[in-house]
């Protein structure tokens, strides 16, 4: 277990207890709520990287094990979020994206060893779990960010005018950091699906039934799902709750192939 | 002493208010003329209030000089006889007058409670009086204090965040869905008061471009006239649908004019983006099951009524904190003041002390004919050491205590100091010890629209004298 991994996790929680005592309280002094957990999770996500780094320098790479997949999705899933908050200061996707860190981080320090994938420092090894992950905490930014968009528009449909009425995010902002994010993460998810197939083939010396996997059947459908989303905003103008009710499936695709890999192991990649 | 004299939204018709409102123009002048009355002057003129704020030196009959004095100044600037304005009238002294200006700094007494314009006003009406060289230590430091109230109830309170009028409320949910409301077009369908009042309160959020239809053109081009919008023909409802954001309803029509049909025709041209019905028209204008359409949000007036409710009710919970905020306020700035109102007392007893003090090493040095300067010195020295001493105490427990249980009055009688000169604070002097602390008939009014309890000072509302 990295030395920093207590701190990342204390400031995690405090980051997290901030976060939700800023959704759930009233409008006085929570601004400053928000920005003092927006500065715990800064701290924590330095601290996590120093972990990071500290694993690297002991021939532990991000890579190298699920766990540290899982580890590091969790790092980038935080670093994208804070990325956002430059341009969409939203804390409420942040009370909902905290915790899911926390258990992903807990889930990989804890969590038994699965042993590396096979070839797994390859070049092209490195780049497809490198830009997949990196595609899934994008993912994952846009997936929460979905959540909350569903939620206040249900409540402004509804008429219901309560606590969580006032915290909710304008619909239009929610929509365009979805619309940012799947831009963003999309190009990184295909480069990764592109890389991954040619390496399965390498390795496993080709053949098209090499591919008929449950984790690589999840990554096309997530792939289609993100690829379909985009489409159908570019051509019809899909928006909205369709778009997010898209993103959230699309994630749980993407979040199933990572939970295939966590709960089975990498054989046969 | 401090008084305030003015006729507010909860004393007066908006007919009376809008004659004895001062323009812009007028208020450095208008202060001037005040000068020769009161030591300072300030005048708040708003479209709720129009409130005059003089200090007095000689603070016998105060409420009443200041009055008159406002009264004349009405007459004069604004030609309003004081029979029509007089019974709108009320006055504030003392402490009373202090939680008044607190309070309409905060925005506790105005029409919307909470509403943000009241403190740059109080601040204009400041600026226009420094102008006018007609404000100095006295209403200067009254003024501070509140605006520092002021700046404790917004920070401290949820007074001033939530809606309170339909109108706001359109904004507020519009807020909710579009977030910032620049370049957002508004179609106002109707040309009816409310829709006119709604659509500025958007264009107020930095919405627009307006456009405007209405059955009857002309009215349309009218009210058009008055927003700074433009006016369309009542058969373009249909195309209008498919550029306006958001939508403001008020026509008299007895059946819906917005159908849902339409709505998802506009909505498809429209490519999904999201359109926000504010329909307060009754009976409703637009189809209850166009809210149902795919990124259409429909609020009519009960939905607005309730989320103003909500917000009500919160505000009066909230207002509850706020006045307790200005209570805590108010006594911090009377103890500051009352410790101002000693130092006269001080000095005075001071310099009785070392009058004697002097007299004393006088006879007695006159007496030591061969006493070298040194022991005069010496014996000085000695004389001014026993008065500090002496008046350590005393001092002390004057500086502590100020003005409260009449110590400064039983310090004065103890040692026969004559009445100090005025000190210039906001207060009336206290009376000798057993003496009531009312100002006279005149003053002893039950409290205006401020909701203010009396206590030092008085208060005269001269509708309800009568």
């Amino acid at each position: 277990m990295p030395p920093a991994f207590p701190l990342t996790l204390a400031l995690y929680a405090v980051s997290c207890t901030l976060y939700l005592a800023h959704s759930s309280t009233g409008e006085r002094a929570t601004q400053r709520l928000a920005d003092v957990a927006r500065i715990a999770l800064a701290a924590a996500f330095v601290s996590h990287a120093v972990d990071i780094g500290y694993l690297c320098v002991q021939g532990t790479h991000p890579f190298v094990d699920v766990r540290e997949v899982l580890s590091f999705l969790a790092w980038l899933t935080i670093g994208a979020y804070l990325a956002t908050t430059f341009r969409y200061p939203l804390p409420l996707v942040g009370a909902l994206l905290v915790p899911v860190t926390i258990v992903l981080d807990v889930a990989a320090r804890l969590g038994p060893a699965r042993g590396g994938p096979a070839h797994a420092s390859t070049l092209l090894g490195t780049m497809h779990i490198g830009l997949a992950t990196a595609g899934v905490a994008i993912f994952a930014v846009a997936a929460v960010d979905a959540a909350v968009y569903l939620v206040a528009e249900g409540q402004l449909k509804r008429r219901r005018f309560g606590p969580l009425f006032k915290k909710g995010p304008p619909l239009e902002k929610l929509d365009q950091l979805n619309r940012r994010c799947i831009l963003l993460g999309f190009p990184l998810f295909t480069v990764a699906m592109i890389t991954g197939t040619i390496w399965v083939m390498r390795l496993q010396g080709g053949g098209a039934h090499r591919l008929l996997t449950p984790q690589y059947a999840m990554s096309t459908l997530a792939w289609v799902l993100f690829a379909g989303l985009l489409v159908a905003r570019v051509a019809v103008g899909l928006r909205g709750r369709r778009a997010a009710l898209v993103t959230l499936a699309g994630f749980g695709a993407a979040l199933g192939v990572v939970a295939i890999y966590y709960l089975r192991g990498p054989a046969g990649v | 002493m401090l008084v305030v004299t003015g006729l507010s939204h909860h004393t007066a018709p908006v007919d009376v208010r809008e004659r004895a409102a001062f323009q812009e123009g007028e208020l450095e002048e208008a202060n001037r003329r005040l000068a020769g009355h009161a030591s300072e002057t300030m005048i708040l003129s708003t479209c709720n209030r129009v409130e005059i704020y003089l200090t007095l030196p000689d603070p016998a009959g105060a409420a009443e000089r200041g009055r008159r004095a406002v009264e004349k100044l009405l007459a004069e600037v604004r030609l309003l006889d004081a029979v029509v304005v007089g019974p709108h009238l009320y006055t504030h002294t003392g402490e009373d007058a202090v939680r008044h200006l607190f309070r309409v700094a905060s925005s506790l007494d105005s029409m919307v409670v909470g509403e943000p314009q009241i403190l740059g006003q109080v601040k204009d009406a400041f600026q226009h009086a420094t102008r006018a060289g007609t404000i100095r230590n006295t209403l200067g430091r009254v003024l501070q204090r509140a605006f520092a109230a002021a700046k404790r109830v917004r920070t401290e309170t949820e007074v001033a965040r939530s809606s309170s009028s339909v109108a706001s409320a359109a904004v507020e949910l519009a807020r909710h869905i579009f977030g910032d409301l620049t370049g957002k077009e508004v179609l106002v369908i109707g040309a009816g008061k409310m829709g006119d009042l709604a659509a500025r309160h958007l264009v107020s959020a930095g919405a627009g471009p307006l456009l405007v239809t209405n059955r009857t053109f002309e009215r349309a081009q009218s009210l058009a006239g008055r927003i700074g919008g433009k006016a369309h023909p009542w058969e373009s409802l249909p195309q209008l649908l498919t550029v306006a954001d958001i939508v403001l309803c008020s026509t008299g029509a007895p059946e819906p004019v917005v159908k849902r049909e339409m709505v998802q025709r506009a909505m498809k041209a429209r490519r999904g983006r999201w359109l926000c019905f504010i329909d307060i028209a009754v009976p409703r204008d637009v189809e209850a099951q166009v809210g149902d359409v795919e990124n259409v949000y429909l609020y009519d007036v009960d939905a607005l009524s309730s989320m103003v409710d909500d917000h009500l009710a919160e505000r009066r919970r909230e207002a509850e904190i706020a006045e307790r905020i200005i209570a805590e306020e108010v006594q911090r700035f009377l103890v500051a003041e009352r410790s101002l109102g000693v130092v006269p007392t001080i000095r005075a007893l001071r310099e009785q002390f070392s009058s004697v003090a002097r007299a004393e090493v006088a006879r007695t040095l006159g007496k030591l004919e061969g006493a070298s300067q040194h022991d005069r010195r010496v014996i000085e020295a000695l004389a001014e050491a026993i008065v500090n001493k002496l008046l350590h105490a005393p001092l002390t427990a004057l500086k502590r205590e100020g003005e409260s249980d009449g110590l400064v009055s039983a310090t004065r009688t103890l040692f026969a100091i004559e009445e100090p000169p005025a000190s210039g604070t906001i207060l009336p002097p206290l009376p000798p010890p057993g003496e009531g602390r009312g100002e006279g008939p005149l003053e002893t009014g039950s409290g205006s629209g401020s909701g203010s309890g009396s206590s030092l000072g008085g208060t005269l509302e001269a509708g309800r004298a009568k």
